[in-house]
């Protein structure tokens, strides 16, 4: 009697088909994102096997001719490497400052809500102000740091953080770092809350210490949003271009050149916009092993 | 197990101790993330207020006003910049970004974790896919759509190519930028933090329930 009635509701109400309401709900974002992210993407991957340039509507097919291209050459080669390199130090970096972070975050004391508000503060400002006031603070003559380091009687005159090759490479690195802590941290304090008080409880009750505690219970139960943090934190240093772009523009001599300045550069500053796409391109391989991971990842933990 | 007063006493002492000097590791490590957290914004908030004269001499200490402290560059970058049209312009756009970005994600979000939920599960994942595809492989197609549209000379160089070139142009432009980088981020901070906790209980809600 009761199934009867429901399915003759069923069929009565189009919208109480879970099928015919769960497709109409969905349809408005799939087609914001084919028409967004979709469209541009097959675009995307057309121009690379295309000669397309800013400036001519011409428009032929040339294979892989752009591929072997920008494999030719150095500058390519050298943000491939420095897109890893950028990537992998500083995501080492935010995992070890993030866990310590998240503690902070979560523990009960006087001033937390002014630590933080401060802590945070990296994260909310728009990275391109935020990595501003780091040109301004990594300046060649008057770079506070500079004027400290002078003051300890460590250096004679300047460091020319963003002019030296080296120096430039580590200013990248540690304004990523900067920059995604404060996230890692805030995904990370959510799984510190996940974890269950008896088990914390259990340990103290048997004897643990501060450090047992964190390698042995702590980070082990963390360690998949850990990973959730870090695939965050690398695409997030992967795809970014301002940092590198407000800081260096790619120099001194394109050593900070990274994959995504190197494709606006080529691109749409220098026109060759088939180039800059498959420079851009390039990304996508080692992009879609991270989404491998997080399909992994995604069943252990339920973040998503 | 002979376990007098004195040793329980000495147990007891020593519990104190550890506490206290854990209560000092806490406060140490927090202070440090904060100033380090905060290390560009105490420092642009001060130089916002430093005369030029005051900041363009390399022996002067940087974390002092070795000169009055002056309003010259909020003076510039409200009366002589386009500061509050891009304010506008930010919060219109932002405004419209988040109205836009409800009307369609909350009845996605809904018909994948109420309704379908086999086939809603991999959807939601390719959803997230979204996020990987870097920028830049976007906005080079879009180069090509705006040409198409005859727009490359107003959107564009106002888009991109403008703020770019402000931001390496004038000097004196520096401090006003600083300024407005603290007005810009400060707010924001303030709500984020009220809504962190919020924020983190959704956010571990998913993560109990499995």
């Amino acid at each position: 009697m009761a199934t009867e009635v429901i399915t003759s509701r069923r069929r009565r109400y189009l919208f109480d088909n879970e099928r015919v309401l769960g497709s109409l709900l969905m349809t408005p974002a799939v087609i914001y994102i084919v028409a967004l992210v979709g469209f541009p993407f097959v675009l995307a991957i057309v121009f690379a096997l295309s000669d397309v340039t800013t400036g001519s509507r011409g428009f032929s097919y040339v294979g892989l001719d752009n591929f072997v291209r920008i494999l030719d050459d150095p500058v390519f080669l050298r943000s491939l490497k420095n897109t890893f390199v950028f990537a992998a130090i500083s995501n080492v970096l935010v995992v070890v400052l993030a866990t310590a972070l998240a503690e902070i975050l979560v523990a009960d004391f006087k001033g937390k809500w002014v630590v933080r508000f401060f802590v945070l503060l990296p994260w909310t400002t728009p990275i391109s102000l935020a990595t501003i006031m780091w040109l301004w603070t990594l300046d060649s003559l008057f770079s506070p740091i500079d004027w400290v380091l002078r003051w300890l009687g460590l250096i004679e005159s300047n460091s020319y953080f963003l002019g030296k090759p080296g120096l430039a490479m580590a200013s990248v690195v540690i304004v990523h770092t900067w920059r995604i802590v404060p996230l890692a941290a805030v995904i990370m304090m959510a799984g510190l809350a996940a974890i269950p008080h008896e088990i914390n409880d259990a340990a103290r009750v048997d004897g643990a210490g501060f450090w047992r505690k964190r390698f042995e219970i702590t980070i082990p139960l963390l360690a998949p949003i850990i990973a959730v943090a870090v695939l965050f934190g690398v695409i997030l240093t992967i795809t970014d271009m301002s940092v590198v772009w407000v800081l260096t523009r790619g120099g001194p001599t394109n050593t900070t050149q990274v994959l995504a300045t190197w494709s606006f550069l080529k691109g749409i500053e220098g026109g060759a916009l088939s180039q800059g796409a498959a420079i851009a391109l390039f990304l996508l391989p080692v992009l879609v092993a991270l989404t491998a991971l997080i399909l992994r990842l995604a069943r252990r933990v339920e973040v998503f | 197990m002979a376990t007098t007063v004195r040793d329980l006493k000495a147990e007891r002492t020593r519990a104190v101790r550890r506490r206290r000097l854990g209560r000092i590791g806490l406060y140490a490590v927090a202070i440090t993330a904060a100033l380090l957290g905060a290390f560009p914004f105490i420092w642009s908030s001060l130089t916002a207020f430093k005369q030029n004269k005051d900041l363009y001499v390399k022996s002067n200490n940087p974390f002092l006003f070795n000169l009055a402290p002056t309003l010259d560059h909020f003076r510039f970058l409200f009366n002589d910049t386009n500061f509050l049209t891009f304010v506008r312009n930010t919060m219109v756009v932002g405004l419209a970004v988040v109205v836009i970005t409800l009307l369609i994600s909350l009845p996605a979000a809904y018909s994948l974790a109420r309704l379908a939920r086999k086939w809603g599960e991999r959807l939601g994942i390719g959803i997230f896919l979204v996020y990987l595809i870097p920028s830049t492989l976007l906005f080079i197609p879009m180069q090509r759509v705006i040409v198409f549209l005859g727009l490359q000379e107003s959107l564009w160089s106002l888009i991109l190519v403008y703020p770019t070139e402000l931001i390496r142009g004038d000097v004196f432009f520096w401090q006003s930028l600083q300024a407005a980088a603290i007005v810009v981020a400060v707010p924001i901070a303030l709500v984020f933090n009220l809504f962190l906790d919020k924020f983190v209980s959704g956010f571990t809600m998913g993560a109990v329930k499995g």
